[in-house]
């Protein structure tokens, strides 16, 4: 009843078509919801850092002003993967045609500035530092006996330089390739570590005569020592590492989100939820019906919120109902990152950690020591 | 009575038949070297050629109808059990190897290993050396001496059963001798073997009396060492000392031979310090990448691959020379060393031994210092080292079991000290 009256009103009060419904979740303290525009299709969005542009991509790639709530159209057809530099003054996205990528990246003006053209097709891209930008591409080519697939990770440095790093390659049965025709590279999802120095990344299996699997491993970039954390279902779920490193957030297709601890692979908490947002930063989470920081219930959101933070998860987009909005307001931990000689020591103790050389409990005390 | 006229008449016609039998054999092979040892041997009259070899000419000639020690056994079940309980018939293919690879391989070579119409090996022990080496190498270097597994010619020979052939101690020299094992020459230049030179046989010792007496072909009886170098159990080493120390004492007072014993059982386990000092120098150098050519930078051991092997599966071919310095520590000098002790023989021991195994060990550490000096790692073999490859050497040698679990702790503790300061 409640839920009707709150429809009501919000209808009589915009007097506007259910484009302009605001987002129900309670205006408690500071929190706010702006209702930004409709959407054609679900996509990738983005939010600045400051929260002064958002860009989406539905049937083209729009950038939004909310300053002066001017749309501009970046291009006029739908990009797979979208992310803002950290300092909020670029905006890169990827778009493919016939598993080849073209990266193209914009001012804040929507002013392009950079493209590039490489081989495969993305799910992902993330600008975890200014001079990193990183998309995660898979390729793949077909042969009577199976699918050839080859993981790897495209980074540009602040120079647009242009590198790579493979994760995997890997044969699958042609009933599996069959099976995803035209969703495969959705089988391949990527995130890194906020030390920069692990990739927790998922990966197809499927030879002649085995189930298909889709694994979901950490994989550290110096040694390149891998560790299997689970399975996923083929095409759903994901994998986010924590702000400390440690554990992991995973959705695994069957309404769940847990966090997991790397190297026990114990469950530390579980939500309910098949997609979730998380920001390492501020290690805020949102999953389809609720934002949280830890266990802590910051705000529910209607159920089957699609989210996205920005860098430092002070903003969050949520589309909902075919509608985009963006919540702000919300207590925000500020924590500061490690860096210097810190930062330095424990990668080095997380490379001696991924080779086995000591132990994950060892690691913990060092860890704990060095940051006293 | 009729029974038993019947009976004396196949008796008096088993010769007869035997001879019949070989008569098909004897239209082509009746000027044979083979048919002129028969007819000279305990077997003329008794066994035709066709009881040993088969009837099928075609796998004889294929090399498929080996008589391997199977065949003997059928008559001399008791010999073949005692062989086969002893080092001789145990089933070691110390130089033996699947050569299923090899150009030109021999089929013959096959059936040391298989039985007839079976895929599977008696043993599946290969020995690395032999699958490194030449077809021809393989069979004059190896399997003349690594046949005796299969077969009783190796010392009998083929056709003769002239029991002189076995009972000479010479017999024994055909593989006992050389720089790997010098069982003969340490004997023949014993106490003992100067009493074999001037009253032979029965009067002295020979490898005979000692290690077959009795004639039995279990031919392990009284040893306390194994081939492959690890101790026998207490108990089971108690057991065949006493059966030894029993044959001693067919000229030695007990408490002589037991004092004797016990001398050569410590110069075995003072060498084997030695041996085990040099192996540990090596491995801290391929632990370091500091070995020229490290294991992963040469042809592949056939058994391990790119690993570092030092054990009874060492080559001498493909390593680097600090190894070489070492199998010839332990292959050549240390084994001199500690069967000239068990031999009586004091320059086997001393000077074709003991001095060689320490000199060796000299060069070893003089070739070590070198390496890690090239190698940036002079100095303290762990602290010296960065700490990562310090970790991974702590960790090796925890898994090599060189460190106990408390001690790998507490010397992980320290090097994590070392990072975190």
């Amino acid at each position: 009843m409640n839920k009707l009256l709150f429809w009501l009103l919000a209808f009589l009060l915009t007097g506007c078509a259910p484009a302009v419904v605001p987002l129900p979740i309670p205006q408690t303290g500071d929190l706010t919801s702006l209702s930004l525009a409709t959407i054609k299709s679900t996509g990738p969005v983005a939010v600045a850092a400051n929260g002064s542009l958002l860009a989406w991509s539905d049937s083209a790639l729009t950038l939004y002003d909310l300053a002066t709530g001017q749309q501009k159209v970046l291009f006029k057809k739908a990009v797979d993967a979208l992310c803002w530099s950290p300092d909020g003054r670029y905006l890169a996205a990827v778009s493919t045609h016939e598993n080849q990528s073209r990266l193209q990246v914009y001012d804040s003006r929507g002013q392009r500035v950079f493209e590039a053209g490489f081989a495969g097709r993305v799910v992902r891209l993330i600008w975890p530092q200014q001079n990193q930008l990183l998309a995660g591409a898979l390729t793949y080519k077909s042969y009577r006996f199976g699918t050839h697939i080859k993981g790897r990770l495209i980074e540009w440095d602040q120079q647009w330089r242009q590198s790579e790093v493979p994760l995997f390659e890997t044969t699958i049965k042609p009933s599996t390739a069959k099976r995803l025709a035209g969703q495969l590279y959705k089988t391949f999802d990527f995130d890194l570590s906020p030390l920069a120095d692990e990739v927790l990344y998922t990966r197809l299996y499927a030879p002649p005569a085995f189930e298909a699997r889709r694994y979901l491993i950490l994989h550290n970039l110096q040694t390149k020592e891998e560790k299997r954390i689970g399975v996923l279902p083929l095409l759903r779920g994901k994998g986010r590492l924590t702000r400390e490193g440690e554990s992991v957030f995973v959705s695994d297709g069957l309404q769940r989100i847990k966090r997991l601890n790397l190297w026990s692979l114990k469950v530390q908490h579980q939500w309910a939820g098949n997609t979730f947002a998380y920001d390492a930063g501020s290690d805020l989470l949102a999953t389809e019906t609720g934002l949280y920081r830890g266990q802590q219930l910051l705000s529910p959101l209607p159920a089957g919120s699609l989210t996205e933070f920005s860098t430092g998860g002070k903003y969050l987009s949520v589309i909902w109902n075919r509608h985009l909005y963006l919540v702000s307001g919300y207590p925000v931990p500020v924590e500061p990152a490690i860096t210097g000689v810190k930062r330095e020591k424990l990668q080095k103790l997380r490379r001696l950690r991924s080779r086995k050389l000591i132990e994950p409990e060892e690691y913990l005390q060092a860890r704990k020591r060095l940051l006293q | 009575m009729k029974w038993s006229l019947i009976f004396l008449l196949l008796l008096l016609a088993a010769p007869g038949l035997a001879a019949e039998r070989n008569g098909k054999c004897l239209d082509c092979h009746q000027q044979s070297a083979a048919e002129r040892q028969v007819q000279n041997s305990a077997h003329a009259g008794e066994l035709s050629c066709v009881d040993c070899h088969g009837s099928d000419h075609d796998a004889i000639d294929r090399g498929e109808a080996f008589v391997g020690v199977e065949v003997c056994g059928r008559c001399h079940q008791q010999q073949l059990d005692e062989h086969r309980s002893s080092r001789h018939g145990m089933g070691l293919h110390a130089g033996w190897g699947c050569t299923r690879n090899f150009s030109g391989r021999d089929r013959k070579d096959c059936r040391f290993c298989h039985r007839e119409g079976d895929t599977q090996p008696i043993s599946t022990v290969q020995c690395a050396r032999f699958i490194k080496q030449s077809q021809e190498m393989g069979q004059i270097g190896c399997n003349r001496c690594h046949m005796i597994e299969n077969s009783c010619a190796s010392c009998h020979t083929n056709h003769r059963t002239d029991a002189r052939i076995v009972k000479t101690p010479q017999v024994c020299a055909k593989c006992h001798m050389g720089p790997d094992h010098p069982q003969w020459e340490a004997w023949q230049t014993s106490q003992h073997g100067t009493l074999y030179s001037a009253l032979g046989s029965p009067a002295a010792p020979d490898c005979q009396r000692c290690h077959m007496p009795e004639g039995t072909h279990n031919i392990s009886g009284g040893l306390t060492a194994p081939p492959s170098g690890k101790p026998f159990a207490p108990q089971e080493a108690a057991d065949q000392r006493q059966v030894m120390l029993k044959r001693c004492q067919e000229c030695h007072a007990r408490s002589f031979a037991e004092s004797e014993l016990r001398k050569a059982d410590a110069v075995r386990l003072q060498t084997r310090k030695l041996v085990d000092e040099a192996r540990e120098i090596i491995r801290d150098l391929d632990d370091r990448g500091l070995l020229d050519p490290q294991p992963s930078a040469r042809l592949e051991h056939p058994q391990r691959g790119k690993e570092l092997v030092l054990d009874g599966a060492m080559l001498y071919e493909d390593i680097s020379h600090i190894e070489s310095l070492f199998f010839r520590m332990n292959k050549y000098a240390a084994a001199k060393t500690f069967k000239g002790a068990y031999h009586q023989n004091p320059d086997y021991t001393h000077w074709y031994g003991n001095a060689e195994v320490k000199l060796l060990l000299n060069d070893i550490k003089a070739e070590a210092s070198r390496l890690r000096e090239r190698g940036g790692q002079a100095g303290n073999p762990v602290t010296g080292a960065m700490d990562e490859k310090a970790l991974e050497i702590l960790q090796r040698r925890h898994q090599r079991g060189e460190l106990d679990d408390a001690e790998y702790a507490e010397k992980k503790r320290l090097i994590l000290e070392q990072i975190l300061q």
